[in-house]
């Protein structure tokens, strides 16, 4: 991910003395040519254009590293046949779960901050105008809700499917079919309302940028979304069979 | 042979999912096609006065959205990502499902050599890809066709539609080398789905920024559908590179695997 930063960074400084006038061009291009080209409307000369459209990246990266995380952390032990050693013990199931949700909260705290500590070094290092600091943060605000939103889902699956290979490859599907229907969203704009399906489209980039908040609505959604999973979790971790 | 038909029974669902999720894929995406390509065509004229840098920095170089041939190549990346999950996910799991769920020590001490074994688990990939992208390419031809609207080039398709076994090929090596190299694999589709996107991600990198030697780090970026499209032909330099890194990847396994130590019971 650091390195990832550095590199698109390192390239930016090559991109925005070629940029100036290109921008004036980007300017007339209609939307839905732009849409096309994943440009949005952002000026991508800029350094906060140009950092925005590495956002994609991270939610691509972090979002298999967090639905992954979240389903084999709740679906391993039976799988390693360490289920019968630790169900046996005298701890509440709910409690189980909640150490290891704590846990997968804890491992995608450390995964944003890094991004984030990444990100505001190396934007800073080959920033030429005013800081885009606190740009950054929200971005990154909205990078964890949806690592948080995609964590859940995981666990979420793995509560309900019965061994880890059926789990994985769920999450798996989920998280590809989550990204196809966002790219499809950018090529033809008019199935626009499928957005509401994928955590992809939830807080783009741009208007995270342009309005400084995060839309009301997605974050309601996201939040009843990740309540839901989580509490699906509890519920059928609390009532399944463990094999041994 | 009872190895690769054991093999091919217990994958055959598999691939049925997998290559329906393909063909699905360019049915739904080919579905936008005509909606959209009314939306381009307006704007054609004004992407081919750019010059042809900024092009390039677009990655709209020689694709053009409004022709069905440029379209289909547009959301073929789509089609590479999901086929190269599936192919490394083959790949990983072909060798290490047998430590995994212990029958290792069942099969390994068998009157067969270990390279008959390995022999016989990749052919059993091979079948696989070989069955999925016969009726991908024809279906998705199918699917191409129906939507042409005067002329179409037939050989760039099958090519664009060929460099997808060539880059599952590529993730079927690496996912092979990575299981035998990777001490114990508990679960398959993490590494699959870290690995594959992070290719992904610097093939995206990669067409943003257009940096030559970048397009060397991805397979991704091997088989660009423009340059296809534009030459019916592939770029000879990322062919031998494709070719050369599976040979590696390979023979290394092969290396390897036979005097690993396979944990028993």
């Amino acid at each position: 991910m650091i390195i990832l930063i550095y590199a698109g960074m390192l390239k930016y400084s090559g991109f925005a003395a070629a940029g100036q006038s290109v921008n004036d061009l980007f300017k007339q291009f209609p939307a839905s040519v732009k849409a096309v080209l994943g440009l949005g409307e952002l000026d991508i000369t800029s350094v906060l254009g140009y950092y925005a459209v590495f956002y994609l990246y991270f939610l691509l990266l972090t979002g298999v590293h967090a639905v992954m995380l979240g389903t084999v952390i709740i679906a391993k032990e039976e799988h390693d046949k360490t289920a019968d050693f630790l169900f046996v013990k005298p701890v509440m199931r709910s409690k189980i779960v909640t150490a290891k949700l704590i846990a997968v909260l804890i491992n995608i705290t450390i995964l944003n901050l890094t991004t984030l500590v990444a990100s505001v070094v190396f934007v800073e290092m080959f920033n030429t105008g005013p800081p885009i600091t606190d740009k950054i943060l929200q971005l990154m605000g909205s990078l964890l809700i949806f690592q948080l939103l995609f964590a859940s889902i995981g666990a979420g699956i793995a509560a309900l499917t019965r061994n880890i290979k059926k789990a994985t490859s769920l999450s798996a599907s989920v998280l590809l079919t989550a990204f196809i229907v966002s790219a499809a969203i950018d090529l033809y704009n008019k199935i626009d309302f499928l957005k509401y399906i994928t955590p992809f489209k939830y807080f783009p980039a741009a208007e995270v940028i342009r309005t400084g908040t995060y839309a009301p609505l997605f974050l309601l959604l996201s939040l009843l979304l990740i309540t839901l999973f989580t509490a699906i979790t509890y519920y059928f971790m609390d009532k399944r069979d463990i094999t041994i | 042979m009872n190895i690769f038909a054991q093999e091919l029974k217990m994958s055959a669902i598999s691939m049925i999912y997998w290559t329906t999720a393909l063909i699905l894929l360019v049915f739904v995406f080919m579905f936008m096609y005509p909606p959209i390509s009314k939306d381009i065509a307006v704007f054609e004229s004004i992407l081919n006065n750019f010059p042809i840098s900024l092009r390039r920095a677009l990655g709209i170089t020689t694709l053009d959205l409004s022709e069905v041939l440029g379209f289909y190549g547009f959301i073929f990346v789509y089609i590479l990502l999901i086929g190269s999950v599936y192919a490394m996910k083959s790949g990983i799991s072909v060798l290490s499902e047998e430590i995994r769920s212990k029958t290792a020590d069942f099969l390994l001490v068998k009157p067969v050599s270990r390279s008959t074994i390995v022999n016989a688990k990749i052919l059993s990939v091979l079948t696989n890809l070989g069955i999925q992208n016969i009726l991908f390419i024809t279906l998705s031809c199918l699917i191409v066709n129906a939507y042409k609207q005067d002329s179409l080039d037939a050989a760039a398709l099958v090519l664009i539609n060929a460099s997808l076994i060539q880059v599952q090929l590529f993730f079927v090596a690496l996912g092979l080398f990575l299981s035998v190299v990777i001490k114990k694999i508990k679960t398959v589709l993490p590494i699959t789905l870290g690995v594959v996107f992070a290719f992904f991600v610097i093939q995206l990198l990669n067409q943003s920024l257009d940096d030559p030697k970048l397009a060397y780090i991805t397979p991704f970026a091997y088989f660009d559908v423009g340059q296809i499209i534009q030459n019916s032909s592939y770029d000879f330099s990322f062919l031998v590179t494709n070719f050369v890194i599976i040979t590696v990847l390979t023979v290394l396994t092969y290396l390897i695997y036979q005097r690993q130590d396979i944990p028993s019971l």
